[in-house]
């Protein structure tokens, strides 16, 4: 059995059947139009199985194929294999070429039809939505944008405006023309343009690491309106990347000149409430003051006008004594007796000369404790004095006492002092002073029997000094000793105390770093406790943070940004 | 100056102003302590005519201690010499009747003798009256008892006015005046007025004097002072010059006000029953004090008061 023959047959068979497959779309669609190609292919597969027959032994066949009725095809005709294989290959190539144009024309009839369906109008209405729907969107995005309150701008690499959104026109009160184009320091005040310029090369030429932990641009800031006024804003920026690579940075701003004027308000209302316990306090100094000074002033004016009467006396003794001259020189001895008779009932009777010494004493005693209260007064107030300096707590403690003497002295107080062997700190003395005043006038009011005590100690206790104010009066309830550094809280009667006192005792401890913590029992006492650093981290103790300025310190007599000198405030 | 028999204490917790009052009233019946509790023993035991305490003092206030004195000593008279008249105090002591005369330091040596001497004479008037008193008591009573008591409201404002009436028109016949004319001539025509409010915005120097000037004519009118103002110096004037009976701080309680009222009233009937009982009264019978024409106008009425309390030798 030849199978190399076979195998062939085989093959130019299927050969053949592709070829009548791929004929088949277009018999479907031409008919019979071009009928031999398609005998052509067909002749192909017929004699190509003919040469499968004949390669296969008869006996393999099917019967029906048997006794040679499947040679009845003269093969002769067709002959040679290689006739056949050219054959096969010739009608290969006008196929392909007929597929081609075929192809070719279906195409361009589908083309046609195409473009005959999809008219104009279509695509136009495609287009349009498409462009419509971005308009929306786009436009939404801009009423967003531009109804928001916050301003937003865009600005380029060299700080010039590219795009300003209208809350951010208003704010600043320009029109979008007055700044798109413009670098943006236009809305800063003048002296500020180069912090400005800094900040933003700054921002824009830092990585993108650098950017994420940076905050500085997050925070108020004071910029100028149109109009010079300087305004408060809320700011914070981000920074964008073009295609191009080029930087962007956008900046979101709020207006809070309100909220700041609010703040403001407040502040100084503050203070006002402040001074209103400085001269409510003041008031009660003043009153005990006046009566300590009044005192000595009662007894030396009287004694004064004693005097005048004793001087008198002495006038006319002397008086007396002339005259007992003139008549024992030049008189009669009765004028003399007389005389001494006067002379002697008078010195019986005119003896307020002899406390002439004890007057004059008392006087003077009186004018040192004048002398002596006025300047405890100058040294509590620290008028004449820089109002940062060197300051011995002691000496401070001292001169405060003598203040609030009369009050101690009224209750029959005992002080006890234990004073230590401190350095001297870096301080505001005025103030220190208040702070040690207020503390013992509370304890002299907390006192309410007759066996008060107060007890006054300072120490120096590793970088800390510790001053303790503590007495034996009624105490703190346990409810009310977390709220005492409080504003406003009182347990005073209305009108007997602003409830400011603490409130002010803290602040100023806490403007020296230091700290205060009060111990009570009620029924037994109370003890506060001061502590002041030594050493303080700055020259000046904290301070307010002054980016706006506008948090500065509390104390109107106090502006801790200006240098502290000697030089500052001298005495009127 | 004749020295006075009578026996006067000194309170005082600064013993400079002690030596120096000692030197003072040189040759007068004096003692001297510094502690108001030895002040209090002494007046168990002893009889003082006149008290000066001062305010501020270690153990209690001049004001407490006069108030402890006057229950163990109701005769005496009482004086405060201070070193600082604080308004609350002042007021305290005027509406609590503690006070005869308010005296601040430092003070002048002959007007303290003379206010003492005064008040010297007033506790002595009052001892060599009692017994006159007490005999003419009875008649005093018959005649004055029934007379209603009718009430002088004065106030700038008619509705203050209508409000102040309509507490007390049930009980009482209440007169209104707006202006202090008006409330002059009001007094002279009503007799019966036994209780004159004023309102401070009346008291310009002007009202102060005129409650000083109501006292002057009509000693047994019972003076109350109805202020906003708040001034200390104000009400010693009240207390030295017109020995006004209340000093009220607006605004106030109208319970407060009702007993106000209803004390003054009985502080009058009091004045009418038993003269001797009126500070004013013997002030005037000590210093001698010459009747008030009546019939003079307002502002020359007022002028004479105002001349004859500046030239005052006393406080």
């Amino acid at each position: 059995m030849n199978y190399e023959q076979i195998r062939a047959s085989l093959k130019k068979s299927r050969l053949a059947l592709d070829k009548l497959e791929l004929l088949e779309p277009l018999l479907e669609r031409h008919g019979a139009a071009d009928d031999s190609i398609i005998s052509e292919a067909l002749a192909d597969f017929t004699l190509s199985l003919h040469h499968l027959i004949r390669a296969v032994p008869e006996k393999l066949l099917p019967p029906i194929l048997q006794n040679g009725n499947a040679v009845h095809v003269n093969v002769e005709q067709i002959s040679a294999s290689t006739n056949f294989s050219n054959a096969l290959a010739q009608t290969e190539s006008r196929l392909q070429s007929f597929i081609q144009e075929t192809m070719r024309e279906e195409i361009e009839k589908a083309m046609r039809q195409l473009s005959a369906v999809t008219a104009r109008p279509a695509v136009d209405a495609f287009v349009s939505e498409t462009a419509d729907l971005m308009r929306r969107s786009e436009a939404r995005l801009r009423t967003i944008i531009d109804s928001t309150p916050l301003g937003i701008c865009i600005t380029n690499e060299n700080g010039i405006f590219e795009y300003v959104n209208d809350a951010y026109c208003r704010i600043y009160g320009y029109s979008p023309d007055e700044l798109v184009g413009e670098h943006f320091t236009k809305i800063v005040s003048p002296d500020k343009v180069q912090f400005w310029r800094d900040l933003h090369d700054k921002y824009m030429q830092m990585t993108g690491d650098e950017i994420r932990g940076y905050s500085d641009i997050r925070t108020e800031w004071i910029v100028r309106h149109k109009d010079g006024k300087p305004i408060t804003i809320l700011a914070d920026a981000a920074r964008i990347t073009r295609e191009d690579g080029k930087h962007q940075k956008v900046t979101f701003v709020m207006n809070i000149s309100e909220m700041a004027k609010l703040r403001e308000n407040l502040r100084q209302s503050e203070l006002q409430l402040m001074q209103a316990e400085k001269m409510s306090s003041l008031g009660q100094m003043v009153a005990g003051v006046a009566h300590e000074v009044n005192t000595p002033l009662g007894y030396v004016k009287s004694n004064l006008q004693l005097l005048l009467d004793a001087q008198k006396e002495l006038q006319s003794l002397l008086a007396l004594h002339q005259n007992l001259k003139d008549q024992i020189l030049h008189g009669s001895s009765t004028a003399v007796a007389k005389l001494l008779d006067e002379i002697e009932a008078k010195s019986e009777t005119a003896t307020l000369h002899t406390e002439v010494e004890k007057m004059c004493l008392n006087s003077l005693d009186g004018i040192e404790r004048i002398q002596d209260l006025v300047s405890s007064l100058k040294n509590f107030s620290r008028l004449d004095e820089a109002d940062f300096k060197q300051t011995d707590l002691n000496e401070n403690i001292e001169s405060t006492l003598k203040i609030a003497a009369h009050l101690i002295r009224e209750k029959g107080i005992k002080v006890e002092k234990d004073f230590g062997n401190l350095p001297e700190i870096a301080a505001y003395p005025a103030q220190l002073n208040q702070v040690f005043l207020n503390l013992i006038t509370n304890a002299v009011q907390a006192i309410t029997h007759e066996k008060g005590k107060i007890s006054i100690s300072t120490k120096k206790q590793g970088e800390h000094i510790v001053v303790k104010v503590s007495d034996n009066g009624t105490g703190i309830k346990p409810e009310h000793l977390n709220k005492i550094f409080e504003p406003f809280f009182t347990t005073k009667d209305i009108g007997k105390g602003t409830g400011l006192g603490l409130s002010i005792v803290y602040k100023i401890v806490e403007k020296h770093r230091g700290r205060i913590s009060v111990e009570s029992t009620v029924g037994k006492g109370s003890i506060f406790t001061v502590e002041l650093p030594i050493h303080q981290a700055d020259s000046a103790p904290v301070s307010g943070n002054e980016k706006t300025e506008t948090l500065a310190s509390p104390f109107s007599d106090d502006e801790p940004t200006k240098p502290k000198s000697a030089t500052k405030k001298r005495g009127k | 100056m004749n020295t006075p028999k009578s026996k006067i204490l000194f309170v005082d917790d600064e013993p400079q102003i002690l030596e120096t009052l000692k030197l003072v009233f040189r040759g007068w019946n004096i003692k001297t302590t510094t502690s108001a509790k030895e002040a209090l023993k002494l007046l168990q035991s002893e009889t003082f005519s006149v008290i000066v305490s001062d305010q501020r003092m270690p153990e209690m206030t001049g004001v407490e201690f006069l108030k402890e004195a006057k229950a163990l000593s109701p005769k005496s008279v009482r004086i405060l010499l201070t070193g600082y008249s604080e308004l609350d105090n002042v007021i305290e002591s005027i509406n609590s009747g503690e006070v005869y005369r308010f005296i601040t330091k430092p003070w002048d040596n002959d007007k303290l003798k003379e206010t003492v001497e005064t008040a010297c004479k007033i506790a002595e008037l009052d001892a060599d009256l009692k017994e006159e008193v007490e005999k003419a008591k009875g008649k005093r009573d018959a005649k004055k008892v029934d007379s209603a008591v009718e009430i002088l409201f004065i106030d700038k404002l008619e509705s203050h006015l209508s409000g102040y009436k309509s507490l007390f028109e049930d009980a009482y016949t209440c007169h209104i005046a707006q202006t202090i004319e008006a409330a002059y001539e009001i007094l002279a025509e009503h007799k019966a007025i036994g209780v004159v409010a004023c309102d401070s915005t009346l008291a310009s120097s002007k009202g102060t004097i005129f409650l000083t000037a109501i006292r002057t004519m009509y000693p047994d009118v019972v003076t109350i002072f109805m202020s906003d103002s708040k001034d200390a110096q104000e009400a010693i004037r009240l207390i030295n010059d017109g020995q006004i009976f209340r000093y009220l701080v607006k605004p106030f309680p109208r319970d407060v006000f009702r007993q106000t009222i209803e004390d003054a009233i009985a502080k009058h009937k009091e004045y009418q029953h038993n003269p001797m009982s009126n500070l004013k009264r013997k002030e005037d019978e000590v210093m001698q004090a010459a009747p008030v024409k009546a019939q003079l106008p307002l502002n020359d009425f007022l002028a004479d008061i105002r001349s004859k309390v500046g030239a005052k030798k006393s406080y």
